[in-house]
């Protein structure tokens, strides 16, 4: 990835830098061995992760340019080329557009409310008493080892039309309208789509707080005595001190939290009785939908194509991040 | 197929792991085929014997291992063979709960028929069943003998994914009297691609205390005299909050579109001109709105849910009728762990859904015929032994037994061992069925239908919804395969 834009300071890793002036060049022989052996020593991983990700990837770009349908998989018929027809289906399509659009406006507020509740319960967890620390501790810990797919199959229970304690609380608290509400109506996607953020939000919440909170206890108690004797409120303590240390996890909870939920999937089939409407879909149903649901696997690469090339976008940043916290060490 | 979607949805989510995986293509699909071990013959054949002793109920097959004596149900033997001695067989779970002794027995007299073949039998679920095969097929895992929804199997046929089944035809039992509505969806293009398995209709399924308590004595015969008793039943209940007279969830596309194929005999809700497809709900606008009238005045039913938990809703009561399959009695006054009843069981009662198109006579409402085909994929290394284990599964013998375990069996002839209802069998003689079309299947995955009687029971006009409808429907059934 072309993601190195300010040329990093030659840190001493950098096999070609000549490693000091004054041993150089006794035999070129040992040098190139020298050179080579953190190729050697980074061969392993390469090779898994071209395994394990480059093929699957390439196979999926490959199809993305071909006719590939339900009688291509299961039947062995012929895949053949097709140019750009898939791509320009979806692109001719205002389906794909709106189920876009909808998708990034949806990660947004979902990425949003994750990093300013998770932000929140971090620095709670700083200021409670010991307890009440490792209660909350206990209590994020146990929404996170539940399993997605049982979490979210809880959730639909709760918010069920008839049997869901959701609604039977609203109702008994005098919200007469949620006696009997479906959550999920085509017509009126808002609750249903807010409803799913809930979910999501409450399942990455645990990470985000817990990451957080470990780089809270980094911030050095001295700069923040040393900013309070120099006058500095508690506000501006957060802003100058607090938000600066944080700053490199935040970007990368942010960055990863973007990319897990702009490909959610879970919790809107789920939710969606299997079947969710078309109203509710994000960019992840969608592509599932079109490939497995209906057999466009050709169709369906080219959404999850053009899926990667958004997340490279949101990878920049994350990646840059993580050059950044590499040379401060 | 039937909707029974229970929900086990985990498997989806393994499935989208193993999307990657399975684009490897089909080129190892013959290789495994060749190593026919014989060295394991031994072994199989003392546990098929075993099986065997084991199959109470069966035919005479336990004396059989040895002599190879001929009996029905395909358990001569027969010379085909199968790679590693063993024989992959998809099943839904249905039969598992419902019939386990008739795979047994099949088992039995496949193990005779086959010598040093074991049949494994593995049992999906309706909801994931089509994704996993599709990832199988594809990974070159093909199983043996699957089992379809009947709707389902066009698309798979018009795949190239199933054998050709028409030279084995004759062979099987019954098969001059398999049931119309089952083999209609395993011919395409003039051929055979699967085996008739068993079917199901729909019926009404009442509430006996609920009817008594608002004076009614008998259950009704005429669409009339149902909506008479419905309006006795919902001013019986007036000072109940939820009850629902008929319990009729929004997304019930199979009720709906019965109404439709009640109102025209000739019904199809898709008909193809060459190869181009038109749909016909539009025309049927009066239906529709006989049922929207229905569904609003006398169900409390969630619009925008499906028929999945209408069991599990009836037992916890408020419902006086629902429409279902006639097993789903079972299933209302079925154990407390699993969504039922049993207080209930001597308070239900069927009958079978009156004609709304003429609503004075006793004629029935015709029923959309679910059931289930047995098929050979293509991929399958075991052609020829894979017919045999359908043989015994669909021969007199094991289709006796799935008779009388309630379902309705694969043909004519049997019919009247079935335990059924005498109600499931009068709705059985009005049927109706989806188009035979190879993107059939993704109509209904595609939740078009659900959401043509999900709005109308909301309350949009019938004739706007179904044009919408219509229009999606023929997309979907046009559009290159």
């Amino acid at each position: 990835m072309a993601v190195e834009t300010q040329a990093p300071r030659p840190a001493g890793r950098r096999p070609s830098a000549p490693s000091s002036g004054a041993a150089g060049g006794t035999s070129s022989r040992r040098r190139l061995r020298r050179a080579s052996v953190p190729y050697l020593l980074i061969l392993p991983t390469v090779v898994v992760v071209a395994a394990v990700l480059g093929y699957p990837l390439w196979k999926l770009f490959d199809i993305s340019f071909r006719h590939y349908g339900f009688a291509q998989i299961v039947g062995g018929k012929a895949a053949p080329h097709n140019g750009l027809a898939n791509y320009r289906a979806i692109f001719d399509d205002n389906f794909f557009w709106t189920v876009l659009v909808r998708t990034v406006v949806w990660t947004t507020a979902v990425v949003v409310a994750t990093v300013l509740i998770g932000l929140a319960l971090a620095l709670l967890m700083e200021r409670i008493s010991r307890w009440a620390r490792l209660l909350l501790t206990f209590v994020l810990i146990a929404a996170w080892s539940m399993p997605r797919v049982v979490a979210t199959e809880m959730w639909k229970w709760m918010t069920d039309y008839q049997f869901g304690v959701l609604n039977y609380s609203l109702d008994k608290i005098g919200l007469h309208q949620f006696r009997s509400y479906n959550w999920f109506v085509p017509s009126r996607p808002l609750p249903g789509l807010i409803l799913v953020g809930i979910v999501v939000v409450w399942g990455a919440l645990p990470f985000v707080v817990i990451t957080l909170y470990a780089s809270l206890t980094q911030v050095p108690k001295e700069l923040v005595e040393a900013a309070t004797c120099d006058g500095a409120g508690p506000t501006t303590v957060f802003r100058m001190v607090t938000i600066p240390i944080l700053r490199p996890v935040l970007v990368i909870v942010t960055s990863l939290s973007i990319i897990w939920d702009f490909g959610v999937f879970d919790q809107i089939y789920i939710m969606g009785d299997n079947v969710p409407d078309k109203a509710f879909w994000l960019m992840g149903v969608y592509a599932y939908s079109d490939a497995f649901r209906q057999g466009y696997f050709g169709l369906g690469a080219a959404i999850s194509i053009v899926m990667v090339a958004v997340l490279l976008v949101v990878t920049v940043f994350y990646v840059r991040q993580m050059i950044r916290l590499g040379e401060t060490e | 197929m039937k909707a029974r979607y229970v929900a086990s949805v985990g498997i989806a989510v393994a499935l989208t792991a193993t999307a990657c995986g399975s684009s490897s293509s089909s080129t190892s699909a013959s290789g495994t085929s060749s190593a026919a071990a014989t060295s394991t013959a031994a072994a199989a054949a003392t546990s098929a014997a075993a099986a065997a002793t084991s199959a109470a109920g069966g035919a005479a097959t336990s004396a059989a291992v040895a002599s190879a004596a001929p009996t029905s149900g395909g358990a001569a033997v027969s010379g085909a063979k199968c790679a590693n001695g063993k024989l992959t067989v998809w099943l839904m779970s249905d039969a598992q709960t419902g019939w386990a002794n008739a795979v047994a027995s099949a088992n039995a007299s496949f193990a005779t028929a086959v010598p040093g073949c074991t049949a494994d039998v593995q049992y999906q679920s309706w909801g994931t069943y089509q994704d996993k095969l599709t990832a199988a097929i594809s990974g070159g895992q093909a199983p043996d003998v699957v089992e379809f929804g009947n709707s389902q199997t066009t698309k798979w046929i018009a795949s190239d994914a199933l054998s050709d089944a028409t030279a084995e035809k004759a062979s099987f039992d019954n098969s001059s009297t398999w049931l119309s509505g089952l083999t209609t969806s395993c011919v395409y293009q003039g051929k055979t691609w699967c085996v008739p398995y068993y079917a199901g209709t729909r019926v009404v399924i009442y509430r006996k205390d609920m009817f008594a308590k608002a004076g009614i004595t008998a259950a009704p015969t005429t669409y009339n005299e149902l909506i008479a008793d419905l309006a006795k039943l919902k001013a019986a209940y007036a000072s109940t909050a939820g009850f629902s007279a008929f319990y009729v969830p929004g997304k019930y596309w199979y009720f709906g579109t019965a109404f439709a194929a009640d109102a025209d005999p000739n019904f199809q809700i898709a008909t193809a001109n060459g190869d181009k497809w038109t749909a016909n709900y539009a025309a049927q606008a009066a239906a529709l709105t006989k049922w929207q009238t229905l569904v609003k005045t006398y169900s409390k039913a969630d619009p925008n849910g499906d028929e999945a938990k209408q069991d599990a809703s009836m037992a916890a009561g408020n419902i006086a009728m629902i429409y279902g399959n006639g097993w789903e009695e079972g299933v209302v006054s079925g154990p407390k762990k699993s969504g039922g009843d049993p207080a209930l069981a001597s308070q239900l009662g069927v009958f079978p859904m009156p004609s709304a198109a003429k609503p004075d006579s006793t004629d029935v409402m015709p029923s959309f015929v679910g059931g289930s085909d047995l098929a050979v994929p293509s991929k399958s290394a075991n052609q020829a032994a894979a017919w045999q284990w359908i043989k015994a599964y669909t021969g007199t013998t094991a289709m006796g037994l799935i008779a009388k375990a309630g379902a309705i069996p694969n043909n004519t002839a049997q019919i009247a061992l079935a335990k059924a209802d005498p109600a499931v069998k009068t709705a059985a003689t009005r049927t109706w069925f989806v188009p035979i079309a190879p993107n059939w299947s993704n109509v209904e995955s595609g939740g078009t239908l659900q959401d043509l009687f999900s709005k109308i029971a909301n309350g949009t006009a019938p004739a706007t919804a179904a044009a919408a409808a219509d229009s999606a429907i023929a997309t979907t059934l046009n559009a290159s395969q």
